[in-house]
């Protein structure tokens, strides 16, 4: 969609410089929330018992 | 580039950061855990639990039981050395995701304009996200000793991610918005949570205990309360720190190289820099 405003001022580079910033920031919080989910809500009963005592340190509803 | 950036930056952030927590809580909070974990052994079955048997966690389900009881059904780490590498690296991985998110934010106020210097940033977005991910949500669900009961897990998950999310928009309201009405937005989004109000149960967490256990396990739960503010300070002043350096040392640079490629102002960039 913003294809022909890239291509006039960066032919060189296929992004524009927001989306080239933009995506990454976007996966990376992407990937925070998921590794937030598997170390403080995921119910699997093994990332419980690893993750006990750091979910009850950081205040997470554990039990 | 960029994205590499980010993970190795905040995986470096993480083991000093997660580090730094272990430590703290093994010399504070850990020693409540275990020392709690000594009464649960004892606990009767509560009528709060009997009541709520959708929690469907195994300390509800018996009379009387211990965490050893448990290893028997599913793999748990030994107390001791094993115990504390498996907390080791759950601290690392929650302190992993906790940097990512802070450079997102960091990365984000960048490519909007921000002229502040990285430290500075990162104990603005450090403040907002001890307030998110700690205080706003453990002022309605204290911090839990093992033992206690309370309302059913997934309730007390799905109102901790309402009281984050709140906090975070009132934190990003406070940011983001010029008009003076933002402190009036961001009060009604810290409101939010406590006008549905956090679950809990209308008995007393500690019913399953008599005499002496239960005035032990109240004073090691309000112990608990202060040894985890403690941590949760220390985590985010180190993530200030920590977070705003490898910010300045390897982020910065890298989005700054992509935002200045073009004179063409980024989108969102409404407020340039003076």
């Amino acid at each position: 969609m913003t294809e022909p405003t890239t291509l006039a001022h960066s032919p060189s580079h296929a992004l524009n410089p927001a989306q080239a910033v933009l995506r990454p920031l976007l996966g990376a919080a992407v990937l925070g929330f998921v590794v937030l989910y598997g170390v403080a809500f995921a119910e699997s009963p093994l990332a419980h018992n690893a993750a006990h005592d750091a979910r009850h340190v950081t205040v997470k509803p554990c039990h | 580039m960029i994205f590499q950036r980010l993970i190795w930056a905040a995986l470096a952030v993480a083991v000093v950061v997660g580090s730094v927590q272990s430590g703290v809580q093994q010399l504070q909070a850990v020693p409540i855990i275990l020392a709690a974990e000594v009464y649960e052994s004892q606990k009767v079955e509560a009528p709060a639990a009997a009541a709520a048997p959708a929690a469907a966690h195994t300390h509800t389900d018996g009379a009387a039981h211990t965490h050893a009881g448990e290893a028997a059904k599913e793999w748990e780490p030994a107390d001791g050395a094993e115990r504390i590498f498996w907390t080791w690296v759950a601290n690392v991985l929650h302190a992993f995701s906790m940097a990512l998110l802070v450079f997102v934010v960091m990365g984000f106020s960048l490519a909007r304009g921000s002229n502040l210097r990285s430290l500075t940033l990162a104990a603005w977005v450090a403040a907002a996200g001890w307030l998110t991910f700690h205080f706003w949500p453990s002022l309605g669900l204290h911090a839990e000793i093992p033992g206690m009961d309370a309302a059913r897990l997934g309730s007390r998950q799905g109102w901790w991610v309402l009281a984050a999310a709140s906090a975070a928009l009132a934190c990003g309201s406070l940011a983001m918005l010029r008009n003076p009405w933002r402190w009036a937005a961001a009060a009604a989004w810290l409101a939010v949570p406590y006008v549905v109000g956090a679950p809990h149960i209308a008995t007393d967490p500690l019913a399953g205990f008599s005499g002496e256990a239960q005035t032990a396990l109240r004073q090691l739960g309000t112990q608990f309360i202060w040894a985890t503010t403690w941590v949760s300070l220390s985590f985010w002043v180190c993530m200030g720190l920590a977070g705003g350096w490898a910010f300045q040392r390897w982020v910065r640079p890298a989005l700054l190289a992509v935002l200045q490629r073009s004179e063409a102002p980024v989108a969102g960039a409404v407020q340039a820099p003076q």
